[in-house]
């Protein structure tokens, strides 16, 4: 802890990273530069940092110079900040007591083939580090207990996967599904690959498991309403839809669905078949309770009284259901996109044209013909009979296409990643059980066959007869006897071939659940920009999102197969086991501070907070506003915002930042005479993680780039700009996130205001707006870092040196506008 | 008065005065617990737009001007003023090249810059604003202008 007028003794560590950095930057030259910087007790080097010896030598240098601040200066600090932060506070000082200079993606990366200024630029951010370091406070960690239950929303293969292993491992797991009935999408296909067992029979296995295990509880027909609290204590309000059978009393007889009168289209059969107003979506559900349908049913009464137990209750009325979790897992899957806007084949219009997953309902051997596909042109209902009635002969040829809205800029630009499958495996089906004769043409453009067993399983269908054509349907008409011509451009043989088929089935794109968007706001998490939940990182955070205690799973998060959906189910599970385990979490408060003395309790960073972490109370010394560090998420956007600087950003403190900028711009003014000087303000979720992609991909820029991490553009403060210009940069530009992905749900756009009000400001003080620039700069967009990193330098060239600067240069003035 | 608020009683009560008055005074003083009467001042240069009396006036007597004075700058002293606002308006005259003057546009859903308009005919001085305004840029004098009365 720091004493008063304690003397600051900082030692600072290069790595050489073997010879990512060593091989560009002069080491020793950036290792002397560091000892005449101030309060630099110590400087040394070591060829990999990170490493036991590594450590040792900073643990060792803390004990013999008694260091009390540290810098180290090696890769981006999304890698290995933490591991120093731990040396420190092994050595007994905080953790946050150290800063890390970025000088292997941010130098040696990405001026590789000029060493000269690459040690130039590794000196300035040296600098900056050293500054920064001196303002430095300590910031402690606190704990909290957390409650040992998870709330899963999904009963799909994921949800009931995640469901069990929590359950097993003794966690109070509440499975939740708004179905009438566990299962999901997966119950609904009559086999699936690349095995060809039927996912009754897996699910009827799981089910058991579920009825087994005593610490599930499973909660259907319900809904999530809404959702208060914090990581490891969420309180979670549901809304249980009423089915108007008591799921306690009901034996599963399904005497009333016998007996009731009513018929309507079945939505679990895609409308092809007819269900009573009562109803079981198939035999095997679990649980095996029936539903009714309020809106269908004439209210006879008929259920009621064959019903042995007295379990029907006309009254039933919808019930609330409150729950606290210390997790969330949403496994809410996706849907099936219907095709209708795709005129040229027109799904809607044509009735014998189908998707796959309602090809999947008629293959299913518990629907109306036991497997057999009908053309839904034959099908009729009969009144008196009330059944469906088939007439005509069974089809013969069937067209099938391949990425219908997956794949097409104009719907769904992903790749929906199973389609190829579940086609070649309808088409086995059909071929196998169904008839052995018939004729399945498959238009693709191409066949993603990727996964255990899928390459085989692909070869062996081409062996049953599936006759495949590679390219693209444009165009198909209907025949009067409502069998269809399909058009197809066949891009191998160079010519159009027509095809007559029977049925035409479409493997349309799987598409994010239509109220991801009205979930997402309610758990604060972010969707990405193909409507999917999306992850805190697809590669290294593939289940977790940007908040804390909820977890992503199954095709909730992008498309899946079942084996990814159940192994995406399991780490979801264990991610959650991972945060509970322990009864209490540590929190470390690395987010918004208040200070008293300052706040005038003015309510503006309570307008600003996303997600309601701060709020002004009525204290004894007046309107104050107080952060609940809990629900803090640290984006600083209150940080930015406050008119009188009491709301800060830990770590990110005015000061802070200020000294990283004098160090820096004093650093660059000395060693980059004759250039121009440009500071990037980098959101380190996009902006930041773009520059190191850039110097993964070793994308060259100019060295005169100095870049300087925040947690969100929105912690960005007109101050921050103004202060870089006052040192003495050219240009001066902010990375955001694209709008709509901005981690802390709009901080980007919050940034975007502050930035055009300070434009302004230049404009009218004679600076100049084209100083400064605001610009979304998305993570993997690495090319867009490097070209805004040499159009801001080329800007800052054509520009002219900043006033202020050339003042300083004791060089006649001239404002080039 | 204007339309749009019509207090009828205080209408009434401002034509018994205008008949029982001899002459005609400037100015008069008013108990400070005497609601009603009484107008709210405004400081701009105190003000920093959180906007708190916009949105808790119960008449909507108050407008948001998107514009932020430059000249004021030179006016307030800093040392008096707000920390971080101190700080940046101190960075901005030290970085300006031109005489600080005018006004320049603030975006719109951006508190903290900029003023509010005090629209004085919908006034009916419940001191609801000047209660909560947290910087003291509002105040609450006692002073009852007669010329309101004989206008």
């Amino acid at each position: 802890m720091k004493k008063e007028n304690e003397e600051l003794r900082i030692g600072f560590f290069q790595c050489h990273c073997g010879k990512n950095i060593g091989g560009v930057v002069n080491v020793k030259e950036v290792v002397e530069y560091a000892k005449k910087l101030p309060n630099v007790v110590v400087a040394e080097e070591n060829m990999f940092l990170c490493s036991d010896p590594g450590r040792n030598q900073i643990k060792e240098a803390i004990k013999k110079y008694k260091l009390n601040r540290v810098v180290t200066s090696h890769c981006t600090p999304t890698l290995h900040q933490e591991t120093f932060r731990t040396v420190l506070k092994e050595s007994g000082l905080n953790p946050f007591f150290h800063e890390n200079v970025n000088t292997r993606e941010h130098v040696s990366w990405v001026h590789y083939d000029d060493p000269k200024k690459a040690t130039d630029k590794a000196k300035v951010l040296v600098a900056g580090g050293i500054y920064r370091v001196l303002k430095h406070k300590p910031i402690e960690t606190i704990r909290v207990k957390v409650k040992k239950s998870v709330l899963v929303l999904g009963g799909g293969p994921a949800g009931i996967q995640a469901a069990l292993d929590l359950g097993k491992a003794g966690y109070k797991v509440y499975l939740v599904d708004k179905m009438p009935h566990l299962g999901g999408n997966m119950a609904r296909l009559g086999k699936v690959f690349p095995t060809d067992d039927c996912p009754i029979c897996i699910l009827g296995k799981k089910f058991h498991e579920i009825r087994t295990t005593k610490e599930i509880e499973v909660i259907t027909y319900a809904e999530l309403k809404e959702i208060s609290g914090f990581v490891g204590n969420y309180k979670v309000k549901l809304i249980k839809k009423p089915r108007y059978v008591d799921e306690n009393k009901c034996i599963g007889c399904l005497s009333c669905v016998n007996v009731c009168p009513v018929r309507v289209p079945k939505e679990w059969d895609e409308g092809l078949t007819y269900r009573p107003a009562i109803y079981i979506n198939y035999p095997a559900q679990f649980p095996r309770v029936p539903v009714r349908d309020e809106k269908s049913c004439i209210n006879c009464g008929a259920c009621k009284r064959v019903c042995p137990t007295g379990a029907i209750n006309f009254e039933q009325k919808p019930e609330e259901i409150e729950l606290e979790v210390g997790a969330i897992i949403v496994a809410t899957g996706y849907e099936e996109w219907k095709p209708k806007e795709l005129e040229e084949y027109g799904y809607g219009r044509y009735k014998n044209v189908i998707t796959q997953l309602e090809l999947a309902r008629m293959l299913d051997p518990e629907g109306p013909t036991h497997g057999k596909p009908w053309r839904p042109s034959d099908a009729r209902f009969d009144k008196r009979t009330r059944k469906l009635i088939i007439d005509g002969k069974p089809p013969k040829r069937y067209v099938f296409i391949q990425c219908v809205g997956s794949r097409d800029e104009r719907y769904f630009s992903y790749c929906s990643k199973i389609c190829c499958m579940y086609s070649l495996k309808h088409a086995k089906m059909i071929l196998t059980d169904v008839d052995p004769n018939a004729e399945i043409y498959m238009c693709f453009m191409d066949v993603r066959a990727a996964g255990k067993y899928y390459e085989e399983y692909y070869r062996d269908i081409q062996k049953l007869g599936l006759r495949i054509i590679r390219g693209k349907v444009s165009e198909i008409r209907e025949n009067p006897d409502k069998s269809l011509t399909v058009i197809v451009e066949d891009t191998l043989l160079g010519k159009k071939i027509q095809l007559n088929a029977d049925l035409v089935v479409l493997a349309s794109a799987l598409r994010p659940r239509k109220d991801a968007r009205e979930l997402a706001d309610k758990l604060r998490i972010t969707l990405s920009g193909d409507g999917f939940f999306k992850e805190l990182h697809p590669k290294v955070g593939p289940v977790d999102t940007v908040t804390a205690g909820i977890f992503i799973a199954g095709a909730a998060s992008g498309p899946k197969d079942i084996p990814d959906s159940v192994a995406s189910g399991s780490a979801a599970a264990a991610r959650a086991m991972a945060l509970l385990g322990k009864g209490e979490i540590e929190i470390t408060l690395n987010k918004a501070e208040v200070n008293e003395e300052l706040c005038i309790g003015c309510g503006i960073c309570q307008k600003m907070c996303p997600y309601g972490a701060i709020k002004v109370y009525e204290t004894y010394k007046g309107r104050k506003a107080k952060v609940s560090e809990i629900e803090c998420q640290g984006c600083g956007a209150c940080a930015g915002a406050c008119p009188t600087g009491a709301v800060m950003r830990r770590n990110y403190e005015l000061d802070q930042i200020f000294a990283q900028i004098e160090g820096i711009i004093k650093a660059a003014k000395e060693l980059f005479k004759d250039e121009p000087i440009v500071i990037c303000f980098a959101c380190k979720q996009c902006a930041y993680a773009a520059s190191e992609a850039a110097g993964t991909s070793r994308l060259k820029y100019p060295p005169n780039v100095f870049v300087i991490r925040i947690p969100c553009s929105g912690t960005i403060d007109p101050a921050y700009i103004l202060k870089a210009f006052k040192e003495g940069a050219d240009v001066v530009y902010v990375g955001g996130c694209e709008p709509g992905s901005c981690a802390y749900v709009d901080g980007n756009l919050k940034a975007e205001k502050r930035v055009k009000f300070v434009k302004n400001i230049l404009d009218k003080i004679g600076l100049g707006s084209e100083r400064l620039e605001i610009f979304w700069i998305p993570a993997p967009e690495a090319k867009k870092f490097a070209e805004v990193a040499k159009m801001m330098v080329e800007r800052a060239r054509k520009l002219g040196p900043n006033p202020l600067r050339v003042k300083e240069m004791k060089i006649p003035m001239k404002i080039t506008r | 008065m204007k339309e749009g608020v019509k207090l009828n009683n205080l209408e009434k009560l401002f034509e018994c005065i205008k008949k029982i008055a001899k002459r005609n005074p400037e100015k008069i003083l008013l108990p400070n617990t005497f609601f009603i009467f009484g107008s709210v001042k405004y400081d701009e240069s105190k003000c920093i737009a959180c906007l708190t009396c916009y949105e808790n006036c119960p008449l909507g007597a108050y407008d948001v001007e998107r514009k932020f004075d430059l000249s004021m700058i030179k006016k307030i002293d800093l040392s008096k003023t707000y920390w971080k606002r101190a700080i940046i308006y101190q960075l901005i005259m030290e970085i300006a090249v031109k005489d600080l003057e005018g006004y320049v546009e603030v975006p719109e859903g951006l508190p903290g810059y900029g003023s509010v308009k005090h629209n004085e005919d919908l006034c009916i001085s419940c001191r609801k604003c000047v209660d909560l305004c947290p910087t003291g840029a509002l105040s609450f004098e006692c002073e009852f202008d007669m010329k309101k009365i004989w206008r």
